[in-house]
């Protein structure tokens, strides 16, 4: 036993610098895995326990007698009970003296309940929250196929991290294959070898292992700190990785001592590693030869010399091309998604407002608001940076044809509010001229001076320095296009098809009649009585409308600069948008008070928006029709749950990507060890090492393609047939990564050739050596 | 003329204790034309003295001339390319490529010069030495005698000034031996090239215009 061991000891002393690598490979991959295990079940902990916190029992009896509960308490299985309310939320109902119960073993709360149920007759619940987490109860099915299918996922990682060891081991093996055809010759015996490999393999793992898991803990250590992740060790993390590694590289050692045995020992003295390559077939000229010239046909047929090795190559090369590029369409469609969901919003992403008008004063706009506890609750949510006073008021003109003659055509045409705005212009119903009226003027929003000057970067003509009378225009609104495809609207639902329109086609210099609102507003109070039925206000205001600019309660006002947009999307009307500074607003809507503020914006730091405050936000009941609480809370909480999803993909990116290059590298060098003698032959025919490490490189070149051929081909097929189906299950429009699939193949090839070249340029020169 | 002069070579391996003169302050020429043959014990640096003829192993001190040029002088990269068009090579273990055909083999010091092979002189040498049924096969599809035939095919291919052949016929048979012997020699004559051979075959050695032989690192007959 002894003697093995120290030999195997000896070998990996002697190769220091791939010891560390193996050591560091395995650390590296059992580390990364130990990690995402760890915190997966920490948290799946931590959840559990904020759930016994609320409420700590496994199950609970109705109507259980004294003596049932005396007896129940008094069973084996169960360790604590207590009696108490219990309400019953489905039903709205009380149950006093309740009996909750736990029991020694909460993985077998189903048949415990069944047992307490059947035995005494009572009646009773399982606590299903709690349940679940121990895979029990009727919801527990769920954590139970996740689980599994994390359990899975986490052997794939596995699979793909031994990768790594498989072939440095590999490389070892054939280094010193040479060394174990002296062996055999010298009378030990295949078991024997095989002892060694396998020490050598066990070793490392064991030591890698080791490393690893004390990475991996370190590093969910500093992860559940930042994520609120109380983090514990947990036995199964470390039995699965063990067993998952270890188990994996005994395969990986079989297949060495085979890879020993297959070549005779007095051809590993000669060094003629090749082994059996199969049966070789004299080719004719091919498609590479016609590329890349004689040497583009010797690198195609040295590569199908061995076809195994190269079916082997490119089949790991196209599946790791295959799974980028898949992973990638999860990244960019995300991403896109989120993207789209950032545009919608601008800095202070939420908002409840209510624009004051002639119809309605500063006092009426703020009953629409939301009660001002309930505004405070959400600006006192941790991920709340900043809260503004929202000043936001609706002017009639005091014209209308003069301002529907400035809508511009591609908006009425080309969108859903065009459309709107054009039915307006040419119709002919009752309804529609009340709705014409009222639409005609502009929207105002004025701002504080800091958040006025911030609009510099957006002025794209005159001046935000306006005078008394100056409006500042802006110029696009997001809205949605007429011939949106209705096919997106039903599958995706995270993300906006909005685009930028251009409103109308006023310049600076152009002038806007508007009624005095002040004015307008005591008109209306007069004519319009409260028990009158919206449509009968429309009306009366439309004639007020008509009564103030008759009696000239108007104001000419004119564009002084124009802005590219408005930064917080709290537009909604059809009228033209304009910013003023707030001592403008104040004249505009003719109030000199500072309370005249009919709204609040939340500017939400990084999107960290939780479920729980969702709910919270999403039951704030309001009156405001300028408000985006519920579609922006959800949609922000969807995105930050999307960053997260991100975040796993560009881990599972990064692991797959190194895990892949280092695989490539490795079986590289291995081949290339493999084929010294071959280059050498090469070389002594006047081959000179650059033309060697041309034709060493041309076979990168056309492995890279053909994997890259099948790898994104198998990819575009899969995603196009799941496409739709993905939109429509995970609520994201998914594209085809383009940019992916040329990154990848540029980084395959590279990394390919760079793993060929390298190692040929560090290859000895001492060609004799090697023809030996 | 002198195809080949070798001045002072010394050839040293290892360092301090363990220093061995495979060759010791040698002075060789051969003539244009001419068969020689080397021969001595096993050990004795005849095989030194052909690598460092043919350029696959460097010199300690000493000058070799091949075709009027200082092989020692050259780098890698020039080596490479003067073996491919003044030197041919054959090995006792033929060092064929295992995935190219008879013709690409004999064919591939040609196409490393970046040339169109000379159709009609491939041709040549393949019916010279007998080949033509063979020049689709592989090398593993030949026997050793047509093996080490291709690799003396390959080693004329590209109009050497100098082959040097280190035991031919030392994995063959007496019969496959002699015949590939005779077909070396008949060829390198009607090519007019020069050869240097190495072989523990007296009876081979015979055959060449002159015979030297090794012991110690120094040429100590002919």
């Amino acid at each position: 036993m002894e003697k093995y061991t120290g030999l195997s000891i000896k070998y990996l002393l002697y190769q220091k610098k791939r010891t560390l690598l193996t050591v560091l490979g395995v650390a590296l991959s059992s580390g990364l895995l130990f990690l995402i295990l760890t915190l997966y079940f920490s948290n799946f902990i931590n959840n559990r326990d904020s759930i016994r916190k609320e409420a700590d029992y496994e199950m609970v009896f109705l109507d259980a007698t004294s003596e049932d509960v005396s007896q129940i308490v008094a069973e084996d299985y169960v360790r604590s009970a207590y009696s108490g309310s219990y309400y019953d939320e489905f039903d709205n109902t009380y149950t006093e003296d309740a009996l909750f119960v736990n029991v020694q073993n909460p993985y077998r709360i189903n048949h415990y309940f069944e047992q307490i149920t059947n035995e005494y007759g009572v009646d009773g619940y399982i606590n299903e929250r709690l349940a679940s987490y121990y895979l029990q109860g009727d919801i527990g099915n769920t954590n139970y196929i996740i689980f599994i299918m994390f359990l899975l996922l986490s052997f794939i990682f596995a699979i793909i991290g031994v990768g790594i060891i498989r072939n440095t081991i590999q490389l070892n093996t054939i280094e010193q294959i040479k060394d174990y055809g002296v062996m055999r010759c010298i009378g030990a015996t295949d078991s024997e070898i095989k002892n060694v490999i396998f020490r050598m393999g066990f070793i490392q793992e064991l030591f890698g292992i080791a490393c690893g898991m004390i990475i991996g803990y370190l590093a969910a250590v500093i992860i559940g700190s930042i994520s609120h992740i109380k983090v514990g060790i947990h036995l199964i993390a470390i039995a699965y990785v063990f067993v998952v590694f270890i188990g994996d590289m005994y395969f990986v050692m079989r297949e060495n001592s085979k890879l020993v045995k297959k070549i005779s020992p007095i051809e590993a003295v000669r060094g003629n590693l090749t082994g059996k390559t199969g049966k070789l077939k004299a080719r004719k000229k091919n498609l590479f030869g016609l590329l890349f010239g004689f040497e583009g046909d010797y690198a195609y047929k040295s590569l199908m010399g061995n076809k195994n090795r190269f079916v082997k190559t490119v089949a790991s090369l196209a599946f790791g091309v295959a799974a980028f590029t898949i992973i990638s369409m999860f990244y960019m469609s995300y991403s896109r998604a989120n993207q789209s969901i950032i545009d919608q919003f601008g800095e202070y992403q939420l908002f409840f407002c209510e624009g004051v008008s002639g119809m309605k004063d500063v006092e009426q706009a703020k009953s629409c608001l939301p009660g001002e506890d309930e505004l405070e609750l959400i600006a006192r949510l941790p991920y709340v940076e900043d809260v503004k006073a929202v000043y936001t008021a609706k002017l009639n003109a005091a014209f209308p044809d003069e301002v529907y003659q400035h809508y511009a055509e591609k908006f009425l045409n080309e969108t859903y509010d065009g459309n709107y705005i054009k039915s307006y212009i040419e119709g002919n119903k009752k309804t529609s001229d009340i709705q014409r009226a009222i639409i005609a003027g502009v929207d105002v929003v004025g701002y504080d001076e800091e958040e006025y000057k911030s609009y510099e970067k957006w002025l794209v003509d005159g001046t935000l320095d306006v005078s008394e009378n100056g409006l500042v225009l802006v110029k696009n609104i997001k809205t949605y296009p007429a011939d949106e495809d209705d096919e997106a609207e039903i599958f995706v639902t995270n993300e906006t098809t909005k685009k930028d329109y251009s409103i109308s086609d006023y310049k600076v210099g152009d002038e806007i009649t508007l009624l005095d609102m002040s004015k307008l507003n005591e008109l209306f109070k007069k004519k319009s009585s409260a028990d009158a039925d919206n449509e009968k206000r429309l009306a009366i205001y439309v004639e007020c409308c008509k009564e103030a600019a008759e009696k000239g309660y108007y104001k000419t006002y004119t564009i002084e600069g124009i802005v590219e947009c408005e930064k917080d999307g709290i537009y909604n009307s059809l009228m033209i948008p304009v910013i003023v500074p707030l001592e403008n607003y104040k004249n505009m809507v003719g109030s000199d008070s500072d309370s005249i503020a009919t709204g609040v914006k939340y500017k939400l730091n990084d999107y960290n928006i939780d479920s729980d405050s969702m709910q919270q936000i999403l039951g704030i009941t309001t009156d405001c029709t300028e408000c985006n609480a519920s579609y922006a809370i959800y949609d922000l909480y969807v995105m930050s749950s999307t960053i997260k999803i991100l975040r796993y993909i560009i881990v599972f990116v990064i692991f797959v990507v190194v895990v892949s290059s280092l695989n490539i590298i490795n079986t590289s060098a291995s081949n290339l060890y493999i084929r010294r003698r071959e280059l050498a032959q090469l070389r002594v025919i006047g081959n000179s090492i650059k033309g060697i490490c041309r034709m060493v490189v041309l076979e990168g070149v056309i492995t890279s393609i053909i994997a890259n051929v099948i790898g994104i081909g198998f990819a575009v097929i899969a995603i196009g047939l799941v496409k739709n189906a993905f939109s429509y299950l995970f609520g994201v429009y998914f594209v085809y990564p383009v940019y992916a699939m040329v990154i990848g193949l540029i980084y395959t090839t590279a990394v390919l050739c760079l793993s060929l070249y390298i190692p040929i340029k560090k290859m000895g020169t001492d060609l004799l050596d090697d023809l030996r | 003329m002198d195809i080949v002069k070798m001045e002072n070579v010394t050839k040293i391996y290892g360092s301090g204790d363990t220093r061995v003169w495979a060759l010791d302050e040698v002075n060789l020429t051969v003539q244009k034309g001419e068969i020689l043959a080397v021969v001595g014990a096993s050990g004795s640096g005849k095989s030194t003295l052909l690598h460092v003829m043919g350029g696959v192993d460097t010199v300690t001190s000493g000058k070799v001339i091949v075709d009027d040029r200082d092989i020692t002088t050259l780098k890698d990269d020039e080596m490479s390319v003067f073996r491919r068009r003044k030197i041919g090579f054959v090995f006792q273990s033929y060092h064929l490529i295992p995935v190219l055909t008879v013709e690409e083999n004999i064919q591939m010091p040609i196409l490393l010069d970046h040339k169109k092979p000379d159709k009609e002189y491939i041709d040549h040498i393949i019916e010279l030495l007998g080949l033509k049924d063979r020049r689709k096969h592989l090398p593993n599809q030949l026997s050793g005698g047509q093996q080490q035939r291709t690799a003396i095919a390959r080693a004329l291919a590209n109009r050497p000034s100098l082959i040097l052949a280190d035991e031919p016929t030392g994995a063959l048979d007496s019969v496959n031996g002699n015949e590939v012997m005779t077909l070396l020699s008949d060829s390198v004559k009607k090519l007019k090239q020069t050869l240097v051979l190495i072989t523990h075959n007296i009876d081979l050695a015979r055959e060449a215009d002159r015979i030297i032989r090794i012991a110690d690192g120094k040429i100590v007959e002919g």
